[in-house]
């Protein structure tokens, strides 16, 4: 029996006539570029993309509707200083590594970059980004449409003297302490009032010792932000690989008993599960 | 002295962990080979993770001081993937030592890829703490017991099946191949002959190969049709599809069975943790 998953991060979000949000690309996204391909065009799909480490992109050169030419694709991704993100997609096509070239690739991509901070229009949703702490360039997204909000924090670990990726710890040299406040307080606002918040739950406590740099949280650090910011509804993501169910069923429970009886439901995410908002 | 094969990933193109596939296994392509008390390990995609259930808990990977040999047959994701996630390599001590018929500058150039600041924690192969080492393989190239041979096949981008030699017998691993293309396919059966284990791609239906045109691997007619003309003891097929269920992986392989008048014991799917003796 298996409950949470193995496969690594991909979800969709479905919003009433727009176009398929496809989050990341691990390789839970595969099954469903094989059931997409054989529907009838066109066909027109997002991507949002939080950062390119491979667990969160590799099913994307073997997502079967990049192959179609009845496809128009746009990606929404991180700007990163040291790669830019297309060059990135087609460096998991180098020809050592992958059977398909990227020419082979026929539908339309175009791609969209964005930093922290940024806000734009999709259809009739409002998309924001918001940098996280974490190796790279990776960053949480806030989806709002119709009053209602989903915000995305995949891949995030505690600030507190532990500043990961391009240019966290330049930022934080001046005056750390302001950096950390300013920092915590941007991400509970960024999630204020979500109806739900899809937050990063690698580690529990003990685990997290001697491994915040890997840029992961905990059960603890997500209920904490999700109470803060008056968060309706906590799903716990990001299960470690070694995990079992027994585990994530420990971690889910810490979390409900720090949420207690106070406004919040929490869940752990598992594969095939479907929430409505 | 007995020799053992174990599957860590038996899967192709993508691990597919899924409830109706947990018996034959979600993981991309590991396995390892046991010789008494050597173990060599070929391919390392996301089985290469479970690999590391199998080693005596005795002295902790943390405190280094342990050597792994890794056989690699070509660089495709599905076979490389998992050495990201190989504990080992996070603690200095350790050495991995990656046999291959490649260059030691191809080898550098892919693994300098897969450990990339912009797709991992990581920044190149240099940042890691353990012990890199690169041996190009030659034809009878000796790593402790084993004697190691390889030969190219049919795939897309050069790619290598080894034959693995010891006292106790002979393994075949040509996990990415394509029986139907004939030349390559000939020059591979003449070396193969007479191995004590076959493990051997089968990837499709005769009907999904037409249609895919081979896309690199055999079905499963022409890999049972190679092991025969191999005339190997023992045939595992393996680098399953990725969304082939276990009850159809069981029929195929039972239908292959009646069809060739064999049984388990020489004729089987590869599964995930299974260990099986080849002499």
């Amino acid at each position: 029996m298996m409950r949470y998953g193995g496969n690594t991060t991909s979800f969709r979000i479905d919003i009433d006539g727009i176009p398929p949000i496809f989050v990341d690309g691990g390789t839970g996204l595969y099954e469903e570029g094989i059931r997409l391909a054989s529907q009838p065009g066109p066909l027109r799909i997002y991507m949002l993309v939080t950062h390119t480490h491979w667990d969160h992109i590799l099913s994307y050169p073997l997502f079967e509707p990049f192959y179609r030419q009845d496809c128009e694709v746009t990606f929404f991704a991180p700007v990163s200083e040291k790669a830019d993100f297309p060059r990135l997609i087609r460096g998991q096509h180098h020809d050592r590594t992958f059977p398909r070239s990227f020419n082979e690739i026929t539908a339309h991509i175009e791609y969209r970059s964005f930093s922290g901070g940024e806000k734009f229009k999709l259809d009739g949703a409002t998309i924001s980004a918001f940098r996280l702490n974490h190796p790279g360039i990776t960053i949480g997204w806030r989806i709002e449409h119709d009053e209602r909000a989903v915000c995305i924090i995949t891949d995030n670990a505690p600030v507190e003297n532990n500043y990961l990726g391009e240019g966290m710890r330049e930022r934080a040299a001046a005056d750390p302490q302001a950096f950390e406040k300013e920092f915590n307080d941007s991400l509970t606002d960024f999630i204020l009032g979500a109806d739900l918040v899809i937050y990063d739950t690698h580690f529990d406590e003990a685990g997290i010792k001697n491994r915040r740099h890997w840029g992961h949280s905990t059960p603890q650090t997500a209920t904490a932000f999700a109470l803060e910011a008056g968060v309706r509804h906590l799903l716990l993501h990001h299960h470690a690989p070694e995990d079992t169910d027994f585990m994530v069923d420990r971690k889910l429970d810490e979390a409900r008993s720090i949420a207690g009886e106070q406004n919040l439901v929490v869940e752990a995410a598992a594969e095939g599960m479907v929430l409505w908002l | 002295m007995a020799l053992t094969v174990c599957f860590w990933g038996t899967r192709g193109n993508v691990m597919s962990v899924a409830r109706e596939r947990l018996i034959y296994g979600g993981h991309t392509t590991c396995l390892s080979v046991r010789h008494d008390h050597e173990m060599l390990i070929v391919d390392a995609g996301f089985g290469l993770a479970n690999f590391l259930e199998c080693l005596s808990t005795e002295t902790p990977l943390s405190r280094g001081g342990h050597k792994f040999n890794l056989l690699l047959s070509h660089f495709h994701w599905d076979h490389i993937q998992g050495l990201s996630y190989f504990v080992p390599i996070y603690f200095p001590g350790n050495e991995i030592v990656i046999h291959s018929p490649f260059e030691r500058e191809v080898v550098t150039e892919i693994l300098n890829l897969l450990f990339d600041g912009s797709y991992s924690p990581f920044n190149g192969l240099d940042s890691l703490p353990c012990t890199w080492t690169f041996r190009k393989l030659e034809h009878g190239s000796e790593i402790g017991s084993f004697r190691v041979d390889f030969h190219e096949t049919a795939h897309i981008g050069e790619t290598y099946a080894f034959r693995l030699v010891t006292e106790a017998g002979s393994i075949v691993v040509a996990t990415d191949h394509d029986a139907s293309r004939t030349q390559i396919n000939d020059s591979l059966v003449d070396w193969a002959q007479g191995c004590d284990m076959l493990i051997h791609s089968a990837m499709y239906t005769p009907r999904e190969h037409q249609q895919l045109g081979g896309f690199g691997h055999s079905s499963f007619i022409e890999a049972v049709r190679n092991a025969e003309r191999i005339n190997a003891a023992h045939t595992l097929l393996t680098h399953h599809a990725p969304l082939r269920t276990d009850g159809e992986l069981a029929e195929m392989e039972h239908n292959l069975q009646h069809m060739y008048n064999t049984d388990t014991r020489r004729l089987s799917f590869a599964k995930e943790g299974e260990i099986y003796i080849v002499r």
